[in-house]
């Protein structure tokens, strides 16, 4: 099956969302790690666009004027489909200030953190330790 | 059941630049079937498992046989529709150096010549997808 070996990384578009000067991070039971909300694009789909539905399908808000901040990669296992996928991670922040409906198929858990707190939650995903490292100085 | 056409491709480019700020071009061969003959970054598709910084490295290596380091990420991406024929890909530039060797054309199928150009031999130059877009917004050109 030809998506059993795909020959390039799976991009993820994920957002750092910003409410009242916290962020949103869940715990995604495919991977039994913490992560910020996000998905891959579909089809010709352009990666704002695949942001904007992504974060209207998890957490039921509508975003504007996403920032891209820059990217990390990863390997994570997907547990239903019991196999790695590799990904690169794009990352944009955006600011609500609506309440969030977060999907919990997407979230068994969630918590808002300040920034600084994102890379010490425990299991997190690859692509955040490797976009933190990345961008050591980043501050939101 | 998912379909590679139903991803974007990762993509990599080299803005490789000397001590002098000239930008190391490579002219595509003419057999290229996407836009042979014309000028562009030293570039390629990202594998499954591999870095970026691995993917840009295996590119200099492999058209141009050179070593080079990573610099920085521009920290921009490119995903026009239209910025392949045939393909959606997402491209990541970065700002490289050579590291090691000289260039030189490495790999005659894809690359028919390789040299540095200084920025305004690249004003009016033609290049190859949205190269050109990556080293104005960069402000090299």
């Amino acid at each position: 099956m030809i998506d059993d070996n795909p020959n390039f990384p799976r991009i993820i578009c994920s957002a750092f969302i910003e409410k009242d000067g916290k962020f949103l991070v869940v715990n995604d039971p495919k991977f039994g790690a913490w992560r910020v909300p996000g998905g891959k694009p579909e089809g010709d789909e352009r990666l704002e666009k695949a942001l904007e539905r992504e974060m209207q399908e998890e957490v039921g808000v509508k975003i504007e004027n996403p920032k891209f901040l820059g990217y990390g990669q990863d390997s994570m296992y997907l547990i239903p489909k019991k196999k790695t996928v590799s990904r690169l991670l794009m990352f944009f922040h955006v600011k609500v200030d609506q309440e969030l409906t977060i999907d919990p198929t997407e979230a068994s858990e969630h918590k808002w953190v300040k920034f600084e707190e994102i890379k010490n939650v425990k299991n997190i995903e690859g692509g955040l330790v490797d976009f933190f490292n990345r961008n050591p100085n980043i501050q939101l | 059941m998912e379909n590679i056409k139903d991803h974007p491709w990762v993509g990599v480019d080299n803005i490789i630049l000397n001590d002098e700020g000239h930008i190391l071009l490579m002219k595509r061969s003419e057999s290229e079937r996407n836009f042979p003959g014309k000028w562009g970054l030293i570039s390629g598709m990202m594998d499954w498992g591999e870095t970026v910084e691995g993917a840009l490295k295996r590119e200099a290596m492999e058209e141009v046989g050179v070593e080079i380091e990573v610099v920085r990420f521009t920290g921009r991406y490119y995903d026009a529709l239209n910025r392949h024929p045939t393909k959606t890909t997402i491209c990541l530039p970065h700002i490289c150096k050579i590291s090691k060797g000289t260039p030189k054309v490495n790999q005659p199928e894809e690359v028919q010549d390789v040299r540095w150009f200084k920025p305004s031999e690249i004003e009016d130059l033609d290049m190859a997808y949205d190269h050109k877009q990556m080293l104005i917004d960069e402000g090299l050109v």
